[in-house]
């Protein structure tokens, strides 16, 4: 089952003499459950595809499907309701609302779907799932970055989203916290089976995922190494 | 003024009455068409649920209905990715069996050999020493030791990986599962003089379940020592984080090629480089199913040549 499907697509910025071809050609599916990293260097695009699949941007040329939306073809409206419904974004910079505490936090992108109520035993579940339960009452601003970027996970898990996109989760945290942060990215991946694609630079942190799909120059370089079982000794 | 209020309350309040019931009625009205409205969207959104339809209407609108149908396609995604893995893991199945049955092909080839040696033992006037006797009986042993050993790690991740083994993770003291792991391989690492040795390894609650995470040190372990020269050396060692405790084990073996730290856990992988040494593909992959299952996972750092590192992290005990 494919939760994402990005054809051909092609991403040109600007025009004329500032035309930067950002993405060409770039194609693959993404399965259910599955937690994949792309991978490149500064400048090679990631982020360009990670907007493009989080409706974020439409691509010049191509077609990204999630769940069998075509994003480009929705209006400004759909968009929004499609974005709230299917895809969990985690950035580097957390982006959490400093005005309000853990819980509400994290509680927001339900609260802002009318007619969907908010389930308050899957928000204790995932807080304490991720070492935040005691903190529910505090504020962003006294927390450590890696305590932040753990609230900012369980707010993207928080709709059940078809996917979810993390844009350098680790970026801003050393490798202490990094470590951290990527178990339980890992661990709730699994216990809520949710899919998720992972840009980062860091290729250590790409080996703990299911797939890594590396990116260069907005051209694209499946990494899944073919290898072949041999029998007898 | 009172007189009055006295006389006109009588058809005031009638007509108050009338409206209520009138008010009443249609709202009950409203409901009861609303409720009707509700019902046969939702049994038209089973119906296309059950014959496999694309589900109308559209989740993408605000409203009651459009956060029920999206749900209902959630439902619908659900059950053909459940189809979809089960024609997969169908493939899978094939596969390991037929990768199962090269593997024990050799053994059994060899057991059959020393038993017809064996058996033939005295016949045609050719017998065998005591000595030559024992030696063939040792060989056999070591290759049913093999079958048994490969049997067993099959059984182990079959399991595994059908779910058919809940076992329980729980708070434990962590030295001792480390201590019976190494038990497990100090023979051979003693064999070929490698030095086992801790840092600072302070004894910590961990989220785990002993026995099982055991067998994931072992495996690490008994790759440390099969990878590392003589007069080698293993190291472990360990670092509290706030919510998970890494446990390193590095060793100073052969070391694995960049370009294959991804493959290393999956199923069956083994590097083209040690295609002669024993082993079956399994160990690393097992560790990671039985990780995953006590909430936490392993990495590896490596220089070819030189050694790996190999950490697994596991949740620390909160109250």
């Amino acid at each position: 089952m494919k939760v994402l499907e990005v054809q051909n697509v092609e991403k040109i910025y600007g025009s004329g003499e500032n035309k930067v071809h950002a993405l060409r050609d770039v194609s693959f599916d993404v399965e259910l459950g599955e937690f994949s990293a792309i991978v490149g260097a500064s400048g090679s695009g990631k982020s360009t595809l990670l907007n493009l699949i989080g409706g974020l941007d439409v691509p010049t040329k191509g077609k990204v499907v999630v769940r069998g939306h075509d994003v480009a073809k929705l209006n400004r409206k759909e968009l929004t309701i499609f974005r709230r419904r299917n895809i969990g974004f985690v950035f580097q910079n957390y982006s959490l609302m400093p005005v309000l505490n853990v819980y509400d936090n994290v509680a927001l992108p339900v609260t802002f779907d009318k007619g969907k109520y908010v389930d308050h035993e899957y928000i204790r579940d995932l807080l304490t799932e991720l070492g935040l339960w005691e903190k529910r009452k505090n504020y962003p601003n006294e927390l450590s970055g890696g305590q932040q970027q753990r609230v900012a996970l369980a707010r993207a898990l928080a709709n059940k989203p078809a996917l979810i996109l993390a844009d350098e989760p680790t970026g801003n945290l050393d490798s202490h916290t990094t470590i951290e942060v990527m178990g339980l990215l890992k661990a709730s991946s699994k216990k809520y089976n949710q899919t998720i694609l992972m840009v980062t630079h860091n290729e250590a942190i790409a080996q703990t995922c299911d797939r890594t799909i590396r990116i260069e120059d907005g051209k694209l370089y499946d990494g899944e190494l073919e290898f072949y079982t041999r029998g007898g000794e | 003024m009172e007189w009055m209020w006295a006389e006109n309350t009588g058809p005031v309040i009638v007509v108050c009455a009338v409206m209520a019931a009138v008010i009443c009625a249609a709202a009950a009205l409203f409901f009861y068409r609303e409720k009707n409205r509700i019902y046969r969207m939702a049994c038209k959104m089973m119906d296309e649920l059950l014959d496999d339809k694309a589900v109308t209407p559209s989740g993408l609108k605000e409203g009651e209905a459009a956060v029920l149908s999206g749900k209902a396609e959630r439902i619908q995604e659900k059950l053909r990715a459940e189809i979809g893995q089960a024609a997969g893991e169908k493939e899978q199945v094939k596969s390991l069996i037929s990768n199962m049955s090269h593997q024990l092909k050799t053994p059994l080839a060899n057991i059959m050999m020393y038993e017809e040696i064996l058996s033939a033992d005295g016949k045609g006037g050719k017998s065998l020493s005591e000595e030559e006797r024992k030696h063939f009986l040792d060989k056999m042993h070591v290759q049913s030791e093999k079958v048994n050993w490969i049997l067993n790690s099959l059984f182990k991740m079959v399991k595994l990986e059908e779910n058919a083994i809940v076992f329980e993770a729980g708070p434990g003291l962590i030295r001792k599962t480390l201590l019976d792991a190494v038990n497990l391989v100090y023979e051979k690492a003693q064999k070929k003089q490698i030095e086992i040795g801790t840092e600072y390894f302070p004894d910590c609650l961990l989220y785990h379940n002993p026995k099982w995470t055991t067998e994931v040190f072992a495996n690490i372990l008994e790759n440390a020592v099969k990878y590392t020269p003589e007069y080698g050396k293993i190291t472990i060692g360990m670092r509290r984080m706030e919510m998970y405790t890494e446990i390193w084990i590095r060793d100073t073996g052969r070391g694995i090629d960049k370009g294959e730290l991804n493959s290393i856990f999956k199923r069956f992988y083994r590097s083209p480089d040690v295609e002669n040494v024993e082993g079956s593909g399994i160990g690393l992959y097992l560790g990671k199913l039985i990780l995953e299952k006590e909430k936490g996972y392993m990495n590896v750092a490596s220089v070819k040549g030189e050694g790996s590192c190999f950490s697994v992290f596991l949740q620390n005990c909160r109250n």
